[in-house]
């Protein structure tokens, strides 16, 4: 379970503080896949990348399974994110390194054996259903399956929580889907908590069962999926749910026409 | 005559070699740890201290600004403290060394600098350590361009050296002025000059065709 406090972030830009996150509460239950959406600057980026502490906060706590991580540093914190796997939008693999060597690399670097290495990816390279890409390098494949790759490296530990940084957001939407259903498939089989950003409401519809809707550095209004989308409070939320519906509407329009 | 001729140029070839390698060498034990350090301690480097950064800076600017047959000058008297002597080829590698690590310091920043920010990230979010990052991230990312970096800083060293053959330190560059300049031999200054070429040529060739084939982006 992640508890997360009273949490603010700023950033100085010019001399100028700005307030990035403010005030920011919420609580994600184990087997969770919680989505937290909302317009671009509206600080989703900065608070996910808080989780693992890529981002430190400036106030506020996150509560890991009973740790408040905000403390960590050096060998704990290295030890905490192993537990916690992040995937991003646009894939961050070593370009230098063959798929095997991508998803070897976190068990490589927390000091496993060459024989567990390997049983233990091409056990994660048939998850991910990329076993005939072995040897392949990262240029020489797409982006559902670099994401899959990125999939496989993140889960190479057998971290509890994975975060998804805008993980669908460089991709069409069929690979969307496929990589959406993998993070359930993830979430259902090995009970994995799933913390995803994402500006696309689709991706929340399909896989999330709780969201948090942020603007401004603020969460307006968080809780099951369901009753968020069908029955919101607030105006700004309800503003949201019909201009991405508006936008879907639009871009179909275009595509009659040419 | 032609056999003497002959002896004369392997020999200074020998020990052209011989300085370009060694100082390569060393230029690079210097240099990549100070390039290192430059990206580590930058602004958003994984270990940010500017002010050891801005003080490497300066440091690296004002060696370079330094034109090297002054620095050779500079530097000969340390050759007599570590080689003993401030004569020869092996005189000539600490100079030649000393003078090349800043610029090589700037070509491992530089490389290494190419490498994206993202991946690094990516790293450190599966609880990757320092050493863990510079070396199976950073390095290994950037080995074509280190390849090529190097490749440059060979070609530089060999130029350094003919200079510092001048006053001293042997090799080709000390074979074409004593003899085919000050002795009128023209034969003997245009076999150097074809054999400065043909390595120039052969390490370019040999660096660029590595850095590609360890390039897989």
């Amino acid at each position: 379970m992640i508890m997360i406090k009273g949490l603010y972030k700023s950033f100085e830009n010019e001399g100028q503080e700005v307030e990035v996150l403010k005030n920011v509460n919420l609580t994600i239950e184990d087997g969770d896949i919680f989505g937290i959406i909302g317009p671009s600057g509206a600080g989703k980026s900065t608070l996910i990348r808080c989780f693992n502490l890529l981002e430190k906060p400036n106030k506020g706590e996150i509560i890991v399974d009973g740790v408040n991580i905000t403390k960590l540093n050096g060998k704990k914190l290295r030890d905490f994110r192993k537990n916690m796997g992040m995937i991003f939008q646009h894939f961050n693999l070593l370009q230098n390194s063959t798929v095997y060597k991508n998803i070897a690399f976190p068990l490589e670097i927390s000091g496993y054996s060459k024989d567990f290495i390997e049983q233990r990816v091409l056990e994660l390279l048939d998850m991910v259903n990329l076993k005939d890409k072995k040897d392949a390098y990262p240029s020489m494949l797409s982006g559902g399956q670099k994401q899959r790759v990125a999939i496989a490296r993140a889960l190479a530990l057998n971290p509890k929580y994975i975060l998804s940084d805008e993980a669908t957001s460089a991709l069409d939407p069929l690979t969307t889907r496929s990589i959406s259903d993998l993070l359930k498939f993830f979430n259902k089989k090995y009970g994995i908590t799933i913390i995803l950003i994402t500006h696309e409401m689709d991706v929340v519809k399909e896989i999330c069962n709780k969201v948090a809707f942020i603007n401004n550095g603020r969460i307006i209004e968080w809780g099951n999926t369901y009753d968020l989308l069908n029955f919101p409070k607030s105006i700004e939320i309800k503003q949201f749910v019909n201009e991405n519906n508006f936008k879907i509407d639009k871009e179909e329009l275009f595509k009659n026409v040419s | 005559m032609l056999a003497e001729t002959i002896i004369l140029i392997f020999r200074a070839l020998f020990e052209t070699l011989y300085m370009v390698i060694f100082s390569t060498l060393f230029a690079i034990i210097f240099g990549f740890p100070i390039g290192l350090v430059l990206v580590l301690t930058q602004k958003g480097g994984l270990l940010e201290n500017l002010n050891l950064n801005n003080a490497l800076n300066s440091i690296i600017n004002t060696a370079r600004s330094i034109p090297f047959i002054i620095m050779i000058i500079i530097l000969f008297p340390l050759s007599r403290i570590i080689v003993g002597t401030s004569i020869g080829s092996t005189a000539a590698i600490v100079p030649l060394s000393i003078a090349a690590s800043p610029f090589v310091a700037r070509i491992i920043e530089t490389s290494l600098n190419e490498v994206d920010k993202k991946v690094i990230e990516a790293a450190v979010s599966l609880g990757a350590n320092i050493p863990q990052i510079v070396f199976k991230v950073m390095v290994k990312e950037s080995l074509p361009s280190l390849i090529s970096g190097i490749t440059l800083t060979i070609i530089n060293i060999l130029g350094y050296s003919a200079m510092a053959g001048a006053i001293g330190g042997g090799g080709l560059g000390d074979l074409a002025i004593r003899y085919g300049y000050q002795r009128f031999r023209t034969d003997i200054l245009i076999a150097t000059v074809i054999i400065l070429i043909l390595f120039v040529e052969t390490i370019q060739r040999m660096g660029s065709k590595l850095s590609r084939k360890f390039d897989k982006r």
